[in-house]
């Protein structure tokens, strides 16, 4: 039998009602929280499957799990085209305040891709005391993973030759000058955009985070770490624990696919 | 481990292939003739091979040439790295 319950809540919020996943454990004396901090567009949607999974076997462990939907994504309130960064960080304090009114006093962040960007932004800018960051794949380079995401609209002049060809680093000007682009059926905000671009994580303080699990997935017949993370770790220094996992990359594959394994060890070194 | 064989387990792995689609030949041909072969798949696998092998590819790089076949793919990583 499931030692925890799952519950679909909204929270309330000074932009509109913020939806999410409650998984909490059932003998409900659990003191320690983990809030969830989604993936960005698609990516997001094809990780929903993986996130219940390990919100799930966390529930089971005696932690209670909180999936945020953030403003404009999600079943949350809000358009994505008008969707701010600065909304999306204070999604976060709303949570976390969320979180502690329920009695929780630890709380821990999990961030996937992008969301992991999002979680150091919100620690350095809220001087937050945060038990754990769990990082899966995090996105450390806001820039690079803006282009990557921009590379989408190139891709698809590739396929339809009747798109106009264009350049990312001309997007990207139009996206610091003010004006919104879309790219797969998402309208990036310009303020959501720039200061993504824009953190700086060498700049942030991790002091008030006690410890910091980054997982990353690799193809590669070889264990091959991404330099920038390498980078971080020696940042952020002895208080860092890394796993590599060799699998696929669940929050881009084609079909929606998962990662036994990942799992089985996020389970394991948060305990 | 050759570069052909990394690239067909980037291409796999990337499109879930399965059973006889997850057969990969030199002359397999990509773009067009897989269903999963979208804009979404490109951006993928350009960036799986890019964080793999450790270079970058610009944008007037990507063209179609080089999605025809496993070997235009594996030819244009050839000349990259």
């Amino acid at each position: 039998m499931l030692k925890h319950k799952i519950t679909p809540l909204f929270i309330s919020s000074d932009f509109g009602a913020l939806f999410a996943m409650y998984y909490a454990p059932i003998a409900s004396n659990a003191s320690q929280c983990i809030l969830h901090i989604p993936a960005f567009a698609e990516e997001m949607n094809k990780s929903r499957h993986m996130v219940a999974i390990q919100a799930q076997a966390w529930a089971e462990q005696g932690y209670s799990v909180l999936v945020l939907d953030l403003w404009g994504t999600g079943d949350s309130h809000g358009d994505f085209s008008a969707a701010t960064w600065d909304i999306w960080l204070k999604n976060i304090d709303t949570a976390i305040t969320w979180l502690q009114d329920k009695g929780y006093q630890s709380i821990s962040l999990w961030g996937l891709r992008s969301g992991v960007l999002l979680a150091i932004e919100y620690i350095g800018k809220y001087n937050a005391h945060i038990d754990r960051l769990i990082c899966w794949q995090p996105v450390l380079n806001g820039e690079q993973f803006i282009m990557q995401f921009l590379r989408l609209r190139i891709a698809t002049a590739i396929i339809d030759k009747k798109k106009p060809q264009e350049q990312t680093s001309d997007l990207k000007k139009q996206l610091i000058d003010g004006q919104s682009v879309e790219v797969a059926g998402y309208c990036l905000n310009p303020e959501l955009v720039v200061p993504m671009v824009s953190v700086e994580i060498e700049e942030i303080n991790f002091d008030n985070v006690k410890q910091i699990h980054i997982f990353e997935l690799t193809l590669g017949s070889e264990e091959q770490v991404r330099y920038t993370t390498t980078q971080w770790i020696k940042q952020i220094g002895t208080n860092a624990s890394l796993d590599i996992i060799n699998g696929c990359s669940f929050w881009a594959t084609q079909e929606i696919s998962e990662s036994v394994e990942l799992i089985a060890l996020s389970s394991k070194r948060v305990t | 481990m050759s570069i052909s064989t990394e690239v067909k387990g980037v291409l796999i792995s990337v499109l879930q292939l399965k059973g006889d689609n997850a057969v990969l030949l030199d002359d397999t041909p990509l773009l067009g003739a897989f269903p999963e072969f979208d804009s979404m798949a490109v951006v993928s696998i350009l960036t799986a091979l890019e964080e793999m092998f450790g270079f970058f590819v610009e944008d007037d790089e990507i063209d179609a040439q080089i999605f025809e076949t496993v070997s235009c793919l594996v030819k244009f990583i050839e000349q990259k790295i």
